[in-house]
């Protein structure tokens, strides 16, 4: 089952998954990064370095969000790979502190 | 001043890969050589990794295409220390990058470990994997107690494939020597044992649900039913709190069924492997006083999955305390903190066996990026007209494999694994991959 990043990513975008994803897997836009599940090979590698836990395994996740799978796999198809890490969202602290992590 | 950064890159496994990675991104007029000690690259990707781990194994692909990079070659079956020495490496690149590993299985230190059906993971592991150092162990599977110690990811993979169902061995890469071993299993319980708290263990839950989820076996906590309450508290880690969690509704109070019984046992130190001719035990103490474990666990097999020690090169400066490179930010220094001029280090050679694929790429980016920052100084090292290592080994006859003989290999390795129905059946030593680029070469009216 593939990896999804979820919501928490949104206004952060602290992008340390993409320095270590062994496979470059990550694509993203201005405020959300998303999984290629097609080239993502499961490693995990990224589930703990998420500042906001962002990214789970999608067995973890429980029904109600079961839609990232799908957007997941929508939005990495359309978006361009990210494989460098950028600086976080002017959001991110504040919103890493709402989430109380 | 000579003209191109000549970089040369020892070890082929993602340490390696992920530093070629990223100095031909910041490099861009480079020439980078990989030498890798086996016929075969990849490392661990290769021969570590678990056989039942296919999709992790597609990293290969990546490894692929950097190696496609024109910039990159591959000179595999060259032995730093023993074909070319890393001297005379250094005087022929500008900059040498370790990214040799942690080859040595960590030993426990006690009494009776070197019986026969002793083993260490890095042997045991390597030998199912088809490694070449390994391929001869042939430990015997036949006997029906086994113990792994160790509480970490490497543990649940030996553990896992001694009880996984032979349907599913047959459908991984298990080369067949070895799977012949494993089709005569007896295995009906494996002892999990680890120093730590049921709290503190470092496997990844992912990693512990592919064993308890497994048909046919039964994970048991047997110590649980003295434990207070407050033992599944305070878990170190998030990973530690849900392996925790599940061990405390599922596996605390079941008295053993049919099938595989798996028991983990907690704050357990081995203090010796037991047995005359070859081990029947592991005798235990308690990791603290007023721990209770019992004073011995019967076993036919035993694998120490503890770690992983570098087995440094000569000459290379090694931190006494951890066994590892001494290095600031991958550059490597001496003794007095200076650096050593040219010499880099990357992956486990320099920061010890931890982390898992993907920690390699930030870290390779580390290193590349201490070595991009002395270029300048890099480029003064070498004389114009070095020497170079091709007709050096050359004048050795020793014949490097190449990246492309490697995709022959595993076309090779693919196609005779269809046959099996498997994912690719390995090939085991030097000889045999000789032989097979021979027939392909006279197949197409080459010669070798």
């Amino acid at each position: 089952m593939p990896h999804v990043v979820t919501e928490n990513c949104d206004q952060c975008r602290f992008t340390e998954c993409v320095t270590v994803c062994p496979v470059a897997c990550f694509h993203g836009d201005q405020t959300h990064l998303y999984i290629d599940p097609d080239v993502c090979i499961d490693c995990g590698a990224c589930v703990p370095v998420c500042p906001v836990k962002a990214i789970l395994d999608s067995i973890d996740l429980e029904p109600a969000r079961e839609h990232w799978i799908a957007l997941n796999q929508e939005r990495a198809k359309a978006l361009p790979v990210v494989r460098d890490k950028t600086e976080p969202l002017p959001t991110a602290a504040a919103t890493r502190e709402s989430l109380g992590l | 001043m000579t003209d191109t950064p000549r970089i040369a890159v020892v070890g082929s496994g993602p340490s390696g890969f992920y530093a070629v990675e990223a100095l031909l991104r910041s490099i861009p007029d480079c020439r980078i050589d990989m030498i890798e000690r086996l016929p075969t690259p990849h490392g661990l990707v290769r021969y570590g990794v678990a056989p039942d781990h296919q999709k992790l194994k597609q990293v290969a692909a990546v490894f692929d295409s950097i190696a496609r990079d024109p910039r990159f070659t591959l000179y595999a079956g060259i032995r730093v220390g023993e074909d070319v020495s890393l001297d005379e490496l250094m005087g022929c690149y500008h900059a040498v990058v370790l990214a040799t590993g942690c080859a040595v299985g960590r030993s426990l230190g006690v009494p009776g470990e070197s019986l026969p059906q002793v083993y260490s993971s890095a042997q045991f592991v390597g030998w199912y994997n088809g490694h070449p150092d390994h391929v001869s162990l042939q430990p015997d599977l036949r006997g029906a107690h086994a113990a792994v110690i160790g509480n970490g990811n490497v543990s649940l993979d030996v553990c896992r494939l001694l009880v996984r169902s032979f349907d599913d061995l047959r459908a991984s890469d298990i080369p067949s020597p070895m799977l012949r071993s494993f089709e005569g299993r007896g295995v009906r319980e494996v002892h999990m044992i680890g120093r730590n708290l049921v709290t503190a263990t470092k496997f990844s839950f992912k990693e512990f649900r592919q064993l308890a989820d497994l048909p046919g076996v039964q994970i048991r906590v047997p110590q649980a039913t003295l434990w207070p309450d407050d033992m599944w508290s305070g878990a170190t880690s998030d990973d530690a709190a849900r392996v925790a969690q599940w061990l405390h509704a599922n596996a605390c109070d079941a008295a053993p069924t049919q099938g595989i019984v798996v028991n983990f046992w907690f704050q357990a130190v081995p203090t010796a492997f037991l047995g005359e001719h070859r081990v029947v035990g592991v005798a235990l103490g308690g990791a603290s006083p007023g721990v209770s474990v019992p004073a011995m666990l019967t076993c036919d097999l035993a694998v120490s999955c503890i770690g992983y020690d570098s087995q440094p090169l000569s000459g290379v400066p090694t931190d006494p305390r951890t066994g590892r490179v001494r290095h600031r930010s991958g550059q490597v220094i001496d003794a007095d903190g200076a650096d050593v001029a040219g010499l880099f280090a990357a992956g486990w050679v320099k920061r010890g066996p931890t982390g898992i694929i993907g920690t390699n790429r930030a870290d390779g980016v580390e290193t590349a990026g201490s070595l991009v920052q002395r270029l300048a100084q890099l480029m003064e090292r070498l004389p114009a007209g070095a020497p170079t290592l091709a007709p050096l080994l050359n004048a050795r006859s020793v014949v490097p494999l190449s990246y492309a003989q490697w995709l022959e290999l595993d076309r090779w390795e693919k196609d005779r694994g269809v046959r099996l129905g498997k994912p690719r059946e390995k090939l085991l030593s030097t000889p045999e991959a000789i032989e097979v680029l021979r027939s392909n070469a006279s197949e197409a009216g080459r010669t070798l």
